[in-house]
């Protein structure tokens, strides 16, 4: 199980403490589409578990070592809500977001989307590289990378209600 | 051209996944694809769909992925492999692959005309 979950229904806000294994990643995406769809229309909470999916799966894929944290969190103001997910990232995974992000920002959503795709034909078997475009484009949703002085990342999207 | 079509493909199931071969030229998928490596386990399914569409002289193969209700990043390569193996071939061999979809999910309503764009000339859209 996760180390920890925390939710304040009050202030919307959830917080899970996990380790990067990839059983994790499906139950989470369906909590946390349960708990946005308590608080959300469905089209957002649709939204939401892509995004989260999508970003817990990069998290555990790209982290240095089974033992580091990734944390997700969950945040809402009533007008937008905030998802992070932040782990301690291989040096090749950190070189490779940032290129990923570099090229998503010359790039409005659904152009970069149709590009991913296609540039998804010629990477090897089992590498998709879809899914920051695809949240953008399809979860609506924008990102931002934060890199923080002890290595750890934190990607944050954030999206409209 | 086998009267049988696809339908002896007969089905997958795998996690919460599940892939008809229906009647000679229908797959239904239903459920949701969030393996790590699907690469692995649905595309082989796929890849035997495929070859079963072009033994049978299939002109338009109908997927039903309206109960398909979440998928992964790596589960959309699947389908975008499945279009490009379609898009290779040519003459007899190259059928239409015909989605129905729904609009009320969400990752239908973008991805599928998304994939539709890399291959407009083999990828129907219906819903």
């Amino acid at each position: 199980m996760p180390d920890a979950i925390q939710v304040n229904d009050e202030k919307r806000i959830v917080h899970i403490r996990l380790r990067p294994l990839w059983a994790y990643v499906d139950g989470i995406r369906e909590f946390a589409r349960f708990f946005c769809s308590t608080t959300f229309d469905e089209g957002v909470a649709d939204r939401a578990q892509l995004v989260i999916h999508e970003m817990l799966e990069n998290a555990v894929k790209y982290s240095s070592r089974e033992s580091d944290e990734v944390e997700l969190a969950i945040r809402s103001d009533g007008g937008s809500i905030d998802i992070t997910v932040a782990n301690q990232p291989t040096p090749d995974s950190l070189e490779l977001l940032r290129s990923e992000f570099a090229s998503l920002s010359e790039r409005d959503a659904e152009t970069a989307y149709v590009e991913a795709m296609s540039r998804a034909t010629q990477l090897p078997s089992g590498v998709s590289r879809l899914g920051l475009a695809r949240i953008r484009f399809e979860g609506r949703f924008e990102l931002s990378l934060t890199e923080e002085k002890d290595g750890r990342i934190r990607v944050t999207a954030s999206g409209k209600i | 051209m086998s009267t049988n079509g696809i339908a002896s493909i007969g089905t997958f199931e795998a996690d919460n996944l599940r892939i008809v071969a229906e009647s000679p030229n229908k797959v239904v998928m239903s459920g949701t694809i969030t393996a790590r490596e699907p690469m692995k386990t649905v595309q082989p399914f796929i890849e035997k769909i495929h070859a079963a569409a072009i033994g049978a002289g299939i002109k338009e193969l109908t997927v039903d992925i309206r109960s398909l209700t979440f998928v992964n990043s790596s589960a959309i390569r699947v389908l975008i492999n499945w279009v490009m193996l379609v898009k290779g071939e040519s003459g007899p061999r190259r059928y239409k692959l015909q989605f129905v979809t729904s609009r009320a999910v969400t990752w239908q309503r973008t991805s599928l005309p998304t994939l539709q764009s890399l291959a407009p000339d083999v990828v129907v859209l219906s819903s």
